[in-house]
């Protein structure tokens, strides 16, 4: 099935484009979300160890 | 606490999974009879919204969780499961309306699914909205719950009155999105983007969840400080 | 005092406390029939499209008064802190939350009673005969669009977005109860046999047992301090 060329569903229209941007959209989507993650969860563990160093120099 | 060694198991597995399926949707996969190409979306597509069902689950089970043991860690496990869900829905109705637009002539159809779907993604965006708006971090988290559970069984029956809506009026041939046969090889590349995106999903949730958890530490030593 | 005539003390308490300045009716009244007049500007004045909207533009009218109504009720509690006052009350949850929906269903069947002949002569429909039908499928329709909207405005009442949290959560969780109300409406307006709305209605009995079942479990988190 993969050696003869298959029907385009459109009649001729190109699918290349819009897989790539199905494609492209989700992986930017999903990427947007892991940084948006990574970058709070680091803020607020750097918000943690400040105030843990602060605790412990006032316990001096 | 969750472990970091969980987090980059999981990461791990979810990028060799994301690999193998792309290599199974685009090189091992034949393209579809009468689709072409184009059908490939659906590797994308089906899993996409399947997890995000899988998501609204584990919100719909934390939240009862959450109202019989007012545990913090299933509130946590509810909010951040909504909140992937919700990007997935997204993501899988964009790719839906993609997909739609060389295949039927049109970036939108009232198809059952797709409608249901949306309606689901509604639903979800007010619960975090809910969610953003109630200050009380307690009356949130159970407003919240009560509204997952709610939602949640809301959606068979929604799917089953946008079905009927739909069929009493649609004529026989409705195109929907799908290959034409369902090949054994077509099978295996949608399994493999399946595994694939429930595992990311597992991965996107241990490392929302241990956020939730960096704020509970914040918040706790706030409080031992103010002390 | 029983269960049951806890709840009908409640409800009986929102009733007369609208009955005394009908603000909360006057208010959902001239709101529906302005809504409906302005659906005939919309669509342009076309007759032929109107009518064959008409059961949509019906249900939308009541929909977006419900709202009005419920959003009013459940305020009126917490402007007087009268919700403190009926959680001191010697009650169940599931009491207090039975007694709202009542008033609140009482309140917006009234308005739609009241919106039926307005809507036939707005649209020049004859309705008096087929009012027991329609009625069949109101009830069920308002029953679980009430027990839904008096849940969410225990939710929604304290946030500052409240007056777009309440639509923004309450339609899409009833759009299967307005799909089949509209459906079931049509069928009775166009003068089908009414077989043709029962599949509906059993989706309305559905759902409105779903609701209620849900809310009844559920309410008691939403008040507790």
């Amino acid at each position: 099935m993969g050696a003869e060329p298959a029907e385009d569903g459109g009649g001729g229209v190109n699918p290349w484009p819009y897989i790539l941007a199905a494609y492209l959209l989700a992986a930017f989507g999903l990427l947007c979300y892991l940084v948006s993650v990574s970058r709070r969860t680091k803020a607020m563990r750097a918000q943690v160890a400040a105030l843990k160093r602060f605790s412990k120099d006032t316990m001096r | 606490m969750i472990g970091r060694g969980l987090e980059r198991a999981l990461g791990i597995l979810a990028v060799i999974g994301l690999l193998a399926g792309l290599y199974a949707g685009f090189l091992y996969a034949p393209p579809d009879a009468v689709q072409g190409e184009v059908q490939r979306i659906m590797y994308l597509h089906v899993p996409l919204i399947l997890v995000s069902y899988l998501a609204f689950f584990v919100v719909f089970v934390t939240s009862i969780l959450y109202l019989a043991r007012r545990c913090e860690r299933h509130d946590a496990i509810a909010h951040s499961s909504a909140e992937i869900g919700v990007l997935f829905t997204a993501l899988a109705i964009a790719a839906g309306s993609i997909w739609g637009r060389p295949t039927w002539g049109t970036w939108w159809t009232w198809d059952a699914r797709l409608t249901t779907t949306t309606i689901l993604l509604l639903i979800f965006i007010g619960y975090l909205m809910l969610r953003a708006l109630v200050d009380d971090p307690s009356r949130g988290a159970t407003f919240s719950a009560v509204l997952g559970i709610i939602g949640f069984l809301d959606v068979p029956i929604i799917h089953m009155s946008v079905v009927w809506w739909r069929t009493l009026h649609q004529p026989a041939s409705v195109l929907r999105p799908g290959p034409s046969t369902v090949a054994p090889d077509m099978q295996v590349a949608l399994y493999t983007n399946l595994a694939a995106f429930v595992l990311l999903y597992g991965y996107f949730l241990v490392k929302r969840v241990r956020l939730e958890e960096a704020r509970w530490e914040l918040s706790r030593l706030r409080m031992e400080g103010a002390a | 005092m029983s269960f049951v005539r806890r709840v009908v003390a409640i409800a009986r308490k929102d009733l007369l406390a609208e009955w005394r300045d009908r603000e909360s009716f006057s208010a959902m009244f001239f709101f529906a029939f302005l809504v409906l007049f302005l659906f005939n500007f919309a669509l342009g004045g076309d007759q032929t499209l109107i009518r064959g909207a008409s059961s949509g533009l019906l249900w939308l009218a009541f929909t977006f008064t419900s709202v009005l109504g419920l959003a009013r009720s459940i305020q009126g509690e917490l402007e007087n802190d009268c919700l403190d006052g009926l959680l001191m009350y010697p009650a169940e949850r599931e009491a207090i939350y039975l007694g709202k929906l009542l008033g609140n269903f009482t309140v917006i069947l009234v308005v739609e009673l009241v919106i039926f002949p307005l809507f036939a002569v707005l649209y020049n429909m004859d309705l008096w005969a087929r009012l027991p039908k329609l009625l069949l499928i109101a009830v069920p329709g308002t029953i679980g669009f009430a027990a839904a909207g008096t849940l969410l405005s225990a939710m929604t009442a304290g946030l500052r977005a409240r007056d777009a949290m309440l639509p923004f959560l309450l339609f899409p969780l009833t759009i299967p109860l307005i799909l089949s109300a509209v459906k079931g409406t049509e069928v009775v307006l166009r003068g089908d046999p009414f077989e043709l709305a029962m599949p509906w209605l059993k989706l309305m009995a559905a759902f409105d047992t779903v609701i209620l079942v849900a809310s009844l479990l559920t309410f008691e988190y939403l008040v507790e301090e």
